[in-house]
């Protein structure tokens, strides 16, 4: 469960990026996150995955409030959480192999378990090929697969993805879209944030959209 | 954790990060330096216990006309039983039974000759001069004797001389305390010097890897996981450092045991300076040889603590 009471971003203490902003989304739950560009879609997403602490207000994620959280909670809440950002954050001096295994390793799981997930999601991806290449190497749409399969690679609680379709053709975002859903009927919130409004149309799902600071939520189209 | 097994696979590269060609020459010369004040500051403590327990804590006696009887009215109630003997003899009878002295030696004619051969080139007993009798005294504490002996002492034999160094004492154990102090303020200030080398070289670290930690942060990495992985290689460098400052220091070190022999408290240092090296390498005090081990061991723990302090401290940044 994701819930947010009140909260307050302000950047600078002059600008408001979220203002009083209330939600609730019950563990399952997935959610198009929309609104013009800047109006902070990326910076709610970054205070969901709890990178930023808000001006004012709580937020509890995955059934934690997170405000008084110690460093220790914070970081296990972390391994639970996937994201996908919208400039990647690839680590360039690791390969596709092993930035995608991070969050598994991160969280001590046994090699023979890293190799095998790792084999299943390149194949996925369909980058098996390009498992011992680095990032810079990669053209943007296959550097947005490894963020993709690096989000889901140790099964997250909490998806949250700052549009990552961006640099995929229609097939891949099919695709995509496809193992999104597995995930959330697996138990997984996904919380996508998109400017595409065909893909909210063809893949309906609440839509939170966020203007001017404050936050709407409009049930599935 | 398994990337503690796998910590190639991070993207720390802490080989660039924190690379060793600069912390290591820093470190060594550092220990280098800490081994000098050490081996200083042992010194320093070494002589100070000689002056207190030999030449300084030391207290002579000059009895003049020892074999004279002592006159009645010189005997004091205490010594009653002692009517009929010598000075020396009842001199010698208190010296006995005092719980302060850890002994006394009555100087015999021939280490008295020995001790005025320089001024008379012939034995004293050729002159027929009248030689007091010399009692050396070590007590069991620091100088100056107690006032209850000194007061038998005088009141039974009233010319008898007592020539106490507590004045000599107390300034060579004052210069010999100063000069450990020295030694440890000099420590301190090489091991700060050393920590904050560490620091420095620790941040700059930190900032050159500042995107692939926040990435890692991110993504669920611990503090204790990214202070591990900082701290362990710069305890390794530290260590490497310590090793070469140590080894370096070795030499000189032996060289200046060699020059302090003669104010060493060992009776044989003539012949040990005579020895040859190895003779002289294996009767070195093995205080001098558990520094070199414990340096490198020292700076071990200085890099791994500093280190991991500066990166907690770093870490705090990010939420």
């Amino acid at each position: 469960m994701i819930q947010l009471d009140g909260v307050s971003l302000n950047y600078k203490n002059d600008i408001t990026l979220l203002d009083n902003v209330n939600l609730h989304i019950p563990q399952g739950g997935f959610c198009w996150l929309t609104g013009p560009s800047g109006v902070g879609k990326s910076t709610l997403l970054r205070l969901l995955h709890l990178e930023k602490k808000p001006s004012s207000g709580l937020i509890t994620i995955l059934d934690t409030p997170t405000n008084h959280a110690r460093r220790s909670t914070i970081c296990r809440l972390k391994q639970r959480i996937g994201i996908v950002y919208q400039d990647f954050k690839l680590i360039p001096n690791l390969t596709v192999f092993d930035n995608i295994a991070l969050p598994l390793r991160l969280q001590n799981i046994d090699e023979n378990t890293v190799q095998r997930s790792n084999a299943r999601i390149l194949e996925w991806i369909g980058l098996e090929h390009k498992k011992y290449t680095y990032p810079k190497t990669l053209s943007g749409g296959e550097q947005q697969r490894v963020a993709i399969a690096r989000a889901v690679i140790h099964r997250p609680n909490l998806l949250l993805a700052d549009e990552p379709t961006n640099a995929l053709d229609e097939y891949q975002v099919k695709r995509l879209m496809d193992l999104f859903y597995d995930l959330n009927d697996l138990g997984c919130t996904i919380i996508m944030a998109t400017h595409n409004d065909a893909l909210i149309r063809q893949f309906p799902a609440t839509r939170l959209k966020l203007e001017n600071g404050r936050l709407w939520v409009n049930d599935a189209v | 954790m398994m990337l503690f097994k796998y910590k190639t696979s991070d993207g720390l590269k802490l080989h660039r990060a924190l690379p060793g060609q600069f912390l290591i020459p820093l470190v060594a010369a550092m220990t280098f330096l800490a081994a000098l004040s050490i081996a200083g500051a042992y010194a320093s403590q070494q002589l100070a216990k000689r002056w207190s327990a030999g030449a300084a804590s030391t207290i002579i006696l000059q009895i003049p006309m020892p074999n004279e009887s002592l006159s009645s009215s010189n005997q004091t109630t205490t010594l009653s039983t002692t009517a009929t003997k010598t000075k020396i003899q009842s001199v010698i009878a208190i010296l006995s039974t005092s719980k302060e002295l850890d002994s006394f030696h009555q100087m015999t004619d021939k280490e008295i000759d020995e001790l005025l051969a320089p001024w008379l080139h012939e034995s004293i007993q050729s002159f027929a001069l009248p030689i007091p009798a010399i009692i050396e005294l070590h007590l069991k504490h620091d100088p100056p004797l107690s006032i209850t002996l000194e007061k038998t002492l005088k009141q039974t034999v009233p010319d008898i001389s007592i020539e106490q160094s507590n004045f000599w004492n107390q300034r060579l154990n004052a210069l010999a305390n100063s000069l450990q102090t020295s030694a440890f303020l000099a420590l301190i200030i090489v091991i700060s010097v050393a920590a904050t080398v560490i620091a420095l070289s620790t941040r700059t670290g930190l900032m050159q890897c500042k995107q692939t930690i926040e990435i890692l942060h991110n993504l669920g990495a611990s503090d204790a996981y990214i202070s591990f992985r900082f701290a362990n290689r710069s305890a390794f460098l530290a260590s490497v450092g310590g090793t070469i400052g140590s080894v370096f220091s070795v030499p000189l070190l032996l060289f200046l045991t060699y020059l302090s022999l003669p104010f060493s408290s060992d009776p044989n240092w003539q012949a040990l300076s005579n020895a040859s090296w190895f003779y002289f390498l294996i009767t070195t005090p093995f205080q001098l040889f558990g520094l070199f081990i414990l340096l490198p061991i020292c700076n071990y723990f200085i890099g791994w603590i500093t280190t991991t302090i500066i990166v907690y401290f770093w870490l705090r940044r990010l939420t």
